[in-house]
């Protein structure tokens, strides 16, 4: 009997729904992963990217500030200008999070602290051990809800973390800071300046943008009803009788009777290998080996269609959500009159974001993959898959 | 991975000048703590004739560590760096154990680790007050049989055993026997208090912390257990250490300094008042601050017991359970306060 | 029309992204069916035939760094890595496999923020 070892295990949701459904969380599962550091958006068939697509990503801003004393962070003034007057997002830089003390503040103004066992033992406020580690934590979780009314100077809460957060532990960290104001009158750079004259150095930074065009791309074919690639497609809209707007399925119908490379019953490419594929794609992995091939068996899965054009966008910063979410809607409003069968934005959050969805805690085993990619199709139909690390809590 | 720990960046007279290129090298993979190791075979032998003893001299333990300078110089790439020092010997007599609480030079150690070759040196070892690390000898096989009692004291006293995989790349027979001795300790202690560590001899024979928790996996530890051995393990080693020596002396005073920042908050009255107060804080052992109230009571009533500190610290040591570590914390400000006053 | 699947557990393969090194950053020629040599060769050192037979597949080589993404069934998982881990020489030269990431998702090999400098 061979020898098996156990290997760290693996989580992928895969959420299939349509945008147009009322039930559909397409937007709360945007909004809800804080921390984004990149986003690839793939469209195949595409020879020239709509500009108020890529203007909206490159317009946005964010800030490093550096060597800043988590006090500043609890100052009522700072609460009150920004924490509760916009969705502040603020993220240390430069810390890992299955080593060092990590910080965050995600809207509507939770600070979170990830403490190591020493700096939590020394710090003296209420946290929870960490929940991946139950029996020996090495790490503990303290959250502060500063806008809270009794959180404020003079009451003996306050008072404590004011305390336990000045001075003592020299808890100093670099943050990434990037704030949406409720009202659109104030200039999203008054962080920084306020944070400047307190002394604190900022520098702004842009989106960094990188885009390609890719020729004669062989891309798998996917159906959006028929993910597990059982090639029923009939049955499946059987299956779901609200299916919306055929004009995909006309295309590919049309197309299946034209290349003859379609029969029905065909296998097409399930959620699994399409999800594989798009990773080597953005990878910029060859995808051309066989079967037999020394190097890699892996190639595109069947049944494949070549694609003239195909447009890859690669975006890395501190992306808000909120961006994220225009730019789904832009890319919905985009399909609708292109001839793409499909467009998928992919958006990877920080390995070291003390959290991945909401307030769900984050960790890093073997990797901190806290990432999701949208696949979307003319019919308005979507696909969503949200990977986390081994230990993670799985996504809403 | 909490920490994580390189035990044994060897730097006797043998393994060459490259000990900067392979500190360089471990800190690069991503280890937080680099334990310099001084290993001498044979250091203390007794005649047996005219039963005159005879020591080797050993050299100071600041003379293997980095130089101040290039420390520096590494302190500014890589935050959260620490340097000690550990000596290992071989263990051939029952009296060389002995001459490991003798000899002056060794108290500048932080770390005391021995080579067993007996089953009765071993047991020796396994309950001995100085010892932090029974380590074996990988490139051959393990001369004796390892005893469950043996182990058992060694888990109750809170010494760890080593395991070095550097001599398991570097030559494939060395490699079966190495695998082979894993194999051996971690069935007879369950994967409890193992530690990786790389024993190396040149600087391509490191490996980053993930790549030693993955081999602990092949070695026979759980997913758990070996990340420990790289990470909290290591730094059980380490306060085990402090916390041996400190209990010859009396508690050690740590003054932390004070991160003046009292003039940016200004709108703060509060705020001044505290940066006023230098904190200082009692650490006779960093693994359980509520061990400091326990022990600074103790010093009061003028009766530090030793072995109910040990007790203390290994309960503490095997399975760190702070189960009110925030009342604690809390009643040591207010003890440290005491003494600021 | 909603369909949510959740899969938990082993994932049907794994991605490392490894480089090969040598001693003293020596620049040693070393094209891609090499490299897989190298990589069998180190499976079958520690493991024998059956380590041998491990499909690792070599998706992404770059020549100038020696870097590859590794794609392994998880059953072979460790196996793999330790092999990696424990390889010390190759044509004749000391060398070292340097494992940056590894994930059960190759999307995630696409950014890493932790090599993010601003």
């Amino acid at each position: 009997m061979a020898v098996t070892f156990t290997c760290p295990a693996s989580k992928l949701v895969f959420e299939r729904s349509c945008f147009l459904h009322k039930n559909s969380r397409h937007v709360t599962n945007v909004l809800e992963h804080h921390f984004n550091y990149g986003v690839d958006i793939l469209i195949p068939d595409c020879d020239s990217i709509p500009l108020h697509l890529t203007s909206l990503m490159v317009n946005s801003r964010f800030f490093l500030t550096e060597r800043l004393p988590l006090a500043i962070l609890i100052d009522k003034e700072f609460v009150e200008a920004f924490v509760k007057k916009g969705k502040l997002y603020m993220l240390s830089y430069g810390t890992a999070i299955d080593r060092d003390n990590c910080v965050a503040i995600v809207p509507p103004g939770i600070l979170i602290l990830n403490l190591t066992k020493d700096t939590y033992q020394e710090l003296g406020l209420v946290g929870k051990p960490t929940v991946f580690q139950k029996k020996l934590p090495t790490k503990y979780v303290v959250e502060i809800n500063l806008t809270e009314e009794y959180f404020t100077p003079g009451k003996n809460y306050y008072e404590r973390v004011k305390w336990c957060l000045t001075d003592r532990l020299g808890l100093v960290f670099d943050f990434l800071v990037a704030w949406l104001p409720h009202e659109d009158q104030i200039s999203q750079s008054s962080v920084p300046a306020y944070l400047c004259n307190k002394g604190f150095r900022s520098r702004a930074f842009k989106v960094s943008e990188e885009i390609t065009f890719k020729k004669d791309v062989k891309y798998p074919v996917i159906d959006s009803n028929d993910f597990d690639g059982h090639g029923e497609g009939g049955n499946s809209d059987n299956d779901c009788p609200i299916t919306s707007s055929t004009k995909y399925d006309e295309q590919k119908k049309g197309g299946t009777k034209s290349d003859g490379q379609l029969k029905s019953g065909d296998f097409l490419c399930s959620y699994t290998e399409f999800w594989e594929w798009l990773g080597a794609f953005t990878c910029g992995l060859d995808c051309d080996g066989s079967p037999d091939d020394f190097l890699s068996t892996f190639s595109c899965p069947d049944p494949v269609s070549i694609s003239p054009s195909c447009c890859q966008c690669k975006y890395r910063g501190f992306i808000l959500p909120g961006t994220i979410n225009c730019l789904i809607e832009s890319l919905r409003d985009y399909m609708k009159s292109s001839t793409s069968p499909w467009a998928c934005v992919t958006v990877h959050g920080f390995t070291d974001s003390p959290v991945s969805w909401r307030r769900n805690e984050h960790g890093h085993h073997k990797g901190g993959e806290n990432l999701y990619t949208f696949v979307l199709f003319p019919s308005e139909d979507y696909w969503l898959y949200m990977a986390v690390g081994t230990h993670d809590i799985c996504p809403p | 991975m909490a920490h994580p720990c390189e035990l044994n960046i060897l730097c006797d007279k043998n393994s060459g000048n490259n000990v900067e290129d392979r500190v360089k090298m471990a800190l690069s993979l991503g280890y937080e703590v680099i334990v310099m190791n001084n290993f001498i075979p044979e250091f203390y032998t007794k005649k047996k004739k005219k039963g005159q003893e005879k020591t080797v001299p050993v050299p100071e333990a600041s003379e293997i560590k980095i130089p101040e300078h290039i420390w520096k110089e590494f302190k500014k790439r890589y935050k959260n760096i620490q340097q000690c020092t550990r000596f290992t010997t071989v263990i051939t007599d029952a009296a060389q154990m002995h001459g490991l609480t003798k000899q002056k030079e060794l108290k500048g150690y932080d770390i005391t680790a021995v080579q067993p070759t007996t089953e009765k040196l071993f047991h020796n070892c396994c309950t001995s007050d100085d010892v932090d690390i029974i380590t074996f000898d990988m490139t051959e096989k393990i001369p004796f049989k390892i005893k469950r009692p043996s182990i058992n004291k060694a888990l109750e006293m809170g010494i760890h055993f080593e395991l070095t995989y550097s001599p398991a790349i570097r030559d494939p027979t060395l490699r079966k026997h190495s695998i082979r001795n894993a194999i051996k300790i971690l069935t007879v202690c369950k994967g409890k208090n193992v530690v990786l560590s790389s024993g190396c001899e040149r600087a391509v024979e490191l490996r980053g912390p993930s790549d030693v928790a993955n081999l602990g996996i092949l070695f026979g530890l759980n997913e758990a257990q070996a990340k420990e051995a790289v990470s909290s393990r290591c730094r059980a080693v380490l306060l085990h250490a402090e916390a041996r020596k400190t209990i010859r002396g009396t508690a050690v005073m740590k003054v932390t300094p004070v991160v003046d920042i009292s003039q940016k908050l200004q709108s703060s009255t509060e705020s001044q008042k505290n940066s006023l107060q230098t904190t200082s804080e009692l650490m006779p052992d960093e693994s359980d601050k509520s061990d400091c109230n326990g022990l600074k009571e103790d010093r009061r009533t003028g009766n530090v017991s030793e072995s109910s500190f040990r007790k203390r610290l290994h309960e503490k040591d095997t399975d760190f359970q702070f189960e009110d570590t925030v009342s604690s914390v809390s009643k040591k400000s207010k003890t440290v306060n005491v003494v600021d006053s | 029309m909603y369909r949510r699947i959740v899969s938990k557990g082993k994932a049907e393969y794994f991605y490392l992204h490894v480089t090969l090194e040598f001693e003293d950053f020596e620049d040693v020629p070393v094209d891609a069916i090499k490299f897989k040599t190298i990589i069998v060769d180190a499976l079958q050192g520690l493991f024998g035939l059956a380590g041998a037979s491990i499909p690792a597949d070599i998706l992404k080589f770059h020549q100038p760094k020696r870097s590859a993404v590794l794609r392994v069934p998880s059953s072979g998982f460790v196996k793999l890595w330790s092999s990696l881990t424990l390889l010390g020489t190759c044509m004749g030269r000391r060398c070292a496999f340097r494992v940056h990431q590894v994930t059960p998702h190759l999307m995630a090999l696409s950014a890493n923020s932790r090599e993010w400098q601003l």
